[in-house]
C-alpha cells in the first residue's frame, strides 16, 4: 500500500453552519480497483493469523484448554512458513484468508476459502502438512503436501 | 425432569468455544467441534441449557486453561438431523468439579475418530448449527463469585469474633 495524500474535509454536523472535519487519505489504486480492497483485505488477515501463530510459538502452553491440546514448536513453525510462503507466493493468491485454530492432537488449522471451497491445511506436531478441501460441507479432496517446518 | 431422559428435538445444547476457535475473520472454526485426542473417547461434550447456565458451562466446569471461553447454543434437532445421536451423561460432583447432571455426549465423535473423513465434516457442519451470538466471553478467573452459605468466609468471621472478645 502506498499512501499518496491526506486531505481535511468538512462535513455537515446536524447543525447548519458546524462542519466537522474528516480526514480523507487517498490510497493508490483504492477508489477504482476492487481488486484492492480484497488484497489489502487477505494481507491484514495473513498477518494476523501470523500474530496469533508467533504469539502462540513463544508459549503453546497457553493455548491449552479442556478441550484444546497444547500446539507444539514445530507445528507452529511449519504452519508459520506455509502463511509466510502465502504472502508472496502468486500461486496462493485465489485462496481468501479465514483465520487459524488448533486441532485435535494439538495440530494447527489454517482456514481458507477459494470460490465455494472451503480449503484447511494442518499442520501435525511433527510438521507434516495436510491440505483438505470441502464443497458444501463434504470432503472432496484430502492430500498430505510434505513437511515444513 | 429427569436428567436421564432423553434429549429433545426442541431444546437447546451448550458447547464451550474457546477464544482460539474464533477466527480472524470473526467465524468458528470446525476445530470447536473436533474431538480431544484422549478426552473424548466417549464422544463430544455438551450440555443441556434445561440444566445449566452458559456460566456453568463457560467458567464452572473449566479445569484447565487461562484464555476465556465463549459458550455456543445448538438446538438439539439441528444435531439429530445430521444424523448424530445425543445421549445424556449426567456426571456426579468431584472433589473438584461440581455435579452436571445435563452432561451429554455426541458419541459419534470421539477420540478414536478424530481425524475421520466424516469427522471433519460433521464437525464443519456443526458449526452451521451455532445460534449467534454466541454467550461470553467467559474468563476462568470470573468475577467474585457469592461466597458459599456454609463456607471458610463465614467461619473465618466467627473465628476473628470469638478472638476479639
Amino acid at each position: 500500500m502506498r499512501v499518496v495524500g491526506y486531505a481535511t474535509e468538512y462535513e455537515p454536523s446536524g447543525e447548519a453552519e458546524h462542519y466537522r472535519p474528516v480526514t480523507i487519505v487517498a490510497e493508490t489504486g483504492a477508489a477504482t480497483d476492487p481488486e484492492f480492497t480484497i488484497r489489502r483485505e487477505r494481507e491484514r488477515v495473513l498477518a494476523a493469523m501470523i500474530d496469533r501463530l508467533l504469539a502462540w510459538y513463544r508459549d503453546p502452553a497457553s493455548v491449552a484448554d479442556d478441550d484444546v491440546e497444547s500446539p507444539s514448536r514445530t507445528g507452529i513453525r511449519a504452519a508459520i512458513e506455509l502463511l509466510r510462503g502465502m504472502q508472496s507466493g502468486q500461486p496462493w493468491q485465489g485462496l481468501t484468508p479465514r483465520g487459524v485454530s488448533v486441532s485435535t492432537g494439538g495440530s494447527i488449522s489454517l482456514a481458507f476459502r477459494v470460490n465455494s471451497h472451503e480449503v484447511d491445511y494442518e499442520c501435525d506436531p511433527a510438521g507434516n502438512v495436510e491440505c483438505l478441501v470441502f464443497h458444501q460441507g463434504r470432503l472432496v479432496l484430502r492430500r498430505p503436501i510434505g513437511r515444513s517446518g | 425432569m429427569n436428567p436421564l431422559d432423553p434429549i429433545r428435538p426442541d431444546e437447546f445444547l451448550l458447547r464451550r468455544i474457546p477464544q482460539d476457535k474464533v477466527l480472524e475473520d470473526g467465524s468458528i472454526a470446525p476445530s470447536a467441534f473436533a474431538p480431544h485426542s484422549t478426552n473424548d473417547g466417549a464422544g463430544l461434550s455438551v450440555f443441556r441449557e434445561a440444566y445449566h447456565t452458559p456460566e456453568q458451562v463457560g467458567r464452572d466446569f473449566r479445569r484447565v486453561g487461562k484464555n476465556p471461553v465463549w459458550v455456543a447454543r445448538l438446538r438439539a434437532s439441528g444435531i439429530l438431523e445430521l444424523g448424530l445421536r445425543i445421549d445424556p451423561d449426567p456426571l456426579a460432583a468431584t472433589r473438584d468439579m461440581p455435579a452436571q447432571p445435563g452432561h451429554a455426549l455426541i458419541p459419534a465423535l470421539n477420540s478414536a475418530n478424530a481425524k475421520a473423513d466424516r469427522t471433519h465434516e460433521l464437525a464443519r457442519r456443526l458449526v452451521l448449527v451455532i445460534e449467534r451470538p454466541l454467550v461470553g466471553p467467559f474468563s476462568p478467573y470470573g468475577p467474585p463469585r457469592p461466597p458459599p452459605q456454609c463456607g471458610r468466609q463465614e467461619l473465618n468471621l466467627h473465628g476473628l469474633s470469638a478472638t476479639g472478645t
